[in-house]
């Protein structure tokens, strides 16, 4: 466990370093909270809908905002991509451990480590702001206990995926055309183009069957009682079953390219 | 004709060096400079103000609410002159200063105070006219596009320096010639060894045929007879072309193979600015002689002179050159031998450099 | 111009080298295009707004907009990675050479992975208009090109200032994110749905609305008045601002050299 966690300390270290890097960061998601907040505001001027209430929806726009860069399906300055790409790959495949495990953590810890840098501020700012804009308190003690462990399931699906496109471009050595297809279908799917209550009820069923939804749109509805404690439970067993699918395609395909890379000699 | 042109300009000049620095005299010279010398640098300051910051978690927050600068001084009242078709050597260590003086040389950068003339041209205010004079090699930068082939890079910088076609063609095929490129041409650059490469970057920056080059280390990364060749050619440019060449490099055996004159730079200061011979005297007071023998005797007893090594056909000795010169040693030991060769060693020139370092703190 | 032309040829030549990677670009930019022209779509639907606006003038709005922005993405992507420019030194590159410095900024990057979006965004922006105009005329024609043509100056100019913000400060690329996407995210919708603050922001700050929003009246024949037609041409000064701004910056630039 300790590589992990110096891995995930000298990460924030470099978070920190550009201390202008943090606040633009920062900026941003308070802009596009803000943004959003307008657009979605104009919307529910004119109607109102049945799904999801303009403060629920506020909630969920936050949220979205704070954990951002847990969520999110591209982190910026991708190393593990880089590696494979400039063959650096290579001392990866001599270390002692699971390269599979080693990768998954190394994601996990930059995004909570780029999380814990911007989530608190976004946070304060968006309680802070006048109603109806602002973030409100979670409905219950329960919902949030269920936002956190849904919230925490949702980045390991996120991870588990963004391993299985990587694995995919090991394949085929170049990863721009996989990546971003894959991230533009699935922040839509995932709600985070727009909260998924306020798509077409065909899509939503759709997103039933898809992981995508149990990334964050599960967390970010618990939070405001968009949805009740008992399909929440319910969608938490599902996370678990997903991570179990998701994890297993992952290693399976990790273990074909690895073998395809010792055939190649690196 | 050309040569007397330069020495006169030369004599001048020594007597403008020995006026004092604020004489009315002077600032008329320099306002005339390009008439005798064709590059003026007079007081040049620039100050930046850099962030300070220290390692660990805790000074990594300290620092994101509040941040030291400190003030330092990049280039710290730096003059001097450099005539046409000169070769010189801007040498110092890393962070001395370098960098700066050629920013500011270029017209990128905008001195705090003094003056800079080149040509009749203030190189910021008439950035565009003057770039047109100056080619420019930035070592560890690539002014080439990596996946094209070389000779679209050159094309592309006829229209951005608007070469006319047949002075291209001229310039061009001159350069070809003299740099060898002719094998490589039509390859893109990603696919040319660093040697080739820099070859290329020579012949880019020389496209418009410009009055001064800029090398800023033109041999970084090389191996030994990629470096020999880049020399080879920046002789030949600067003989051939007339080419004044303002060279910076840390690698000493290129300005030992280049140029005799040299500007070190420490701290931003100007610290020495004359020949590498010069330096060599100064910091090389003592050298090794080696004396190839039959028949020696006795080894005679001279002042200032120590033996390091002996054994049956040979000695080393280490001589102090203020009171004592080879020929006298070399008098004295055909007294007792038979001489059959003499070799004497010489201070490598970094351990020279190393030494003139060291004297000024740097 | 000339030099321009070369650096298009240039690049087209470094694209067409990487076909395999282009080509899966253009797909994707294209599909991140429609999935945003598939959520205003879905908001519209939700919100039951398709009986107060008409769906043409939406995808008129939306087309004129990213037509727009495509299209100065491809030419002048240099300004957008600026940033990159300034971090590797490049920037004193082009400083050193004698040509038009916005020319070489623009032939820095050709992005010739935009022409899939500018493809498909013409087509909208031509049928949509199509469907709009019941008779065409001279000046309805004008005002149609005005529109893309303003709104590609718009743009630049947005463009122009993000690259003057990595003067002052190299993580300017996220203030230019947030400059350049929340200008598309918001007036890819019908200005009309927003409070009026927000119109007169967008049409005295960033004067989208006078490309994409207004002039769509008198090409309906709500407004018959001819000003609406030469509406665009006053986005023009918002480039010349930012053509002051940049060239501040970068005399600053020149004199600290961070």
């Amino acid at each position: 466990m300790k590589p992990y966690i110096s891995y995930f300390k000298s990460e924030l270290l470099v978070g920190l370093q550009y201390k202008e890097a943090a606040l633009a960061g920062l900026a941003t998601q308070f802009f596009w909270g803000i943004l959003y907040a307008f657009v979605f505001q104009a919307f529910y001027n004119h109607a109102s809908v049945d799904t999801i209430n303009f403060k629920e929806l506020m909630c969920y726009v936050w949220l979205n905002q704070a954990f951002f860069s847990l969520i999110i399906f591209v982190l910026r300055d991708n190393q593990i991509m880089d590696q494979i790409k400039n063959g650096a790959v290579a001392y990866e495949l001599c270390r002692p451990y699971d390269l599979y495990w080693w990768w998954f953590l190394k994601h996990l810890s930059k995004r909570y480590a780029a999380c814990f840098l911007r989530c608190l501020p976004v946070l304060v700012f968006a309680f802070l702001l006048p109603k109806p804009y602002n973030l409100t308190l979670p409905i219950s003690i329960e919902a949030f206990v269920l936002f956190l462990i849904a919230l925490f399931l949702g980045t390991i699906i996120i991870v588990s995926i963004v391993m299985i496109v990587q694995t995919i471009s090991f394949f085929t050595y170049q990863d721009k055309g996989i990546t971003s297809i894959v991230s533009t279908v699935g922040a839509l799917l995932s709600g985070l183009d727009i909260p998924l209550p306020l798509l077409p009820i065909i899509i939503l069923s759709i997103t039933e069957y898809l992981p995508f939804r149990l990334i964050s749109d599960l967390s970010q509805r618990l939070y405001s009682g968009n949805i009740g404690i008992e399909y929440g439970l319910k969608s938490i067993g599902l996370q678990i079953i997903w991570i179990i699918i998701l994890v297993a395609i992952g290693k399976l395909l990790m273990k074909i390219a690895l073998r395809k890379v010792s055939i190649q000699g690196g | 004709m050309h040569d007397k042109g330069i020495l006169h300009g030369n004599v001048v000049f020594c007597v403008v060096g020995k006026e004092d620095r604020f004489s009315p005299l002077v600032f008329l010279n320099v306002r005339l400079g390009g008439s005798m010398s064709f590059i003026v640098v007079k007081n040049l300051n620039k100050t930046f103000k850099v962030l300070q910051r220290d390692s660990g978690l805790i000074n990594a927050f300290k620092s994101l609410i509040k941040r030291n600068y400190k003030e330092i001084k990049a280039v710290d009242d730096i003059s001097f002159e450099i005539k046409k078709g000169e070769i010189v050597a801007y040498i110092g260590p890393n962070g001395a200063g370098k960098s700066t003086t050629i920013k500011m040389l270029t017209g990128i950068l905008k001195p705090d105070s003094g003056t800079i003339v080149v040509d009749k041209l203030n190189p910021f205010n008439d950035r565009v006219k003057y770039v047109k004079n100056i080619g420019v090699v930035f070592g560890q930068k690539s002014q080439l596009w990596w996946d094209i082939p070389v000779e679209d890079s050159f094309l592309l910088l006829k229209d951005i320096y608007k070469i006319k076609d047949k002075e291209y063609q001229k310039t061009k095929d001159e350069l070809v010639e003299l740099l060898s490129l002719k094998d490589f041409l039509k390859m893109p650059v990603r696919q040319l060894s660093l040697g080739q490469r820099m070859r290329c970057e020579i012949a880019a920056s020389l496209l418009h045929n410009p009055k001064i080059l800029f090398l800023d280390e033109p041999t970084i990364g090389l191996d030994a007879i990629s470096k020999a060749a880049v020399r080879k050619f920046i002789k030949e440019i600067n003989k051939k072309k007339k080419v004044t060449i303002i060279l910076t490099s840390h690698d000493m055996n290129d300005i030992e193979a280049l140029t005799n004159r040299v500007i070190v730079i420490g701290h931003g200061k100007k610290l020495y600015d004359g020949t590498l011979n010069n330096i060599k005297k100064k910091f090389s007071k003592e050298k090794k002689v080696e004396i190839i023998h039959k028949k020696l005797e006795s080894i005679p007893k001279i002042k200032d002179v120590t033996v390091l090594e002996k054994n049956n056909n040979k000695v080393l000795l280490n001589v102090n050159l203020e009171n004592n010169n080879i020929s006298n040693i070399i008098r004295e030991y055909s007294k007792v031998c038979e001489i059959e060769d003499v070799n004497v060693l010489s201070d490598n020139i970094d351990d020279i450099i190393i030494k003139l370092y060291e004297e000024y703190d740097l | 111009m000339k030099l321009f032309l070369n650096y298009l040829s240039l690049h087209l030549k470094i694209s067409l080298e990487y076909k395999s990677s282009f080509i899966m670009t253009i797909i994707s930019q294209t599909l991140a295009m429609f999935v945003e022209l598939f959520t205003v779509y879905a908001l519209f639907l939700k919100f039951k707004l398709l009986d107060i606006y008409n769906s043409y003038e939406l995808l008129l709005g939306f087309s004129t907009l990213w037509l727009g922005f495509s299209l100065i993405e491809l030419f002048a992507r240099g300004f957008d990675h600026f940033s990159h420019i300034i971090i590797n030194g490049n920037f004193d590159i082009l400083l050193i050479r004698p040509a038009n410095l916005f020319i070489q900024i623009c032939g820095t990057d050709i992005c010739y992975e935009k022409i899939g979006r500018v493809l498909v965004s013409l087509f909208i922006f031509i049928y949509s208009s199509i469907k709009i105009i019941s008779h065409f005329t001279f000046y309805k024609l004008l005002l149609l090109v005005l529109m893309v043509i303003g709104c590609m100056v718009v743009i630049f100019s947005i463009f122009i200032i993000g690259a003057t913000i990595c003067f002052v400060t190299i993580q300017g690329l996220e203030a230019v994110n947030i400059i350049t996407n929340g200008t598309r995210q918001v007036c890819q919708y019908p200005m009309g749905i927003y409070k009026k603050a927000v119109r007169v922001f967008f049409t005295i700050f960033i004067p989208v609305t006078l490309v994409n929003y207004y002039p769509i009246d008198y090409l309906t024949g709500r407004t018959d008045n001819i000003l609406y037609v030469f509406m665009p041409i006053l986005t023009i000064i918002m480039f010349f601002i930012s053509k002051f701004i940049f060239n501040f910056g970068l005399r600053k630039y020149c004199s600290t050299g961070s």
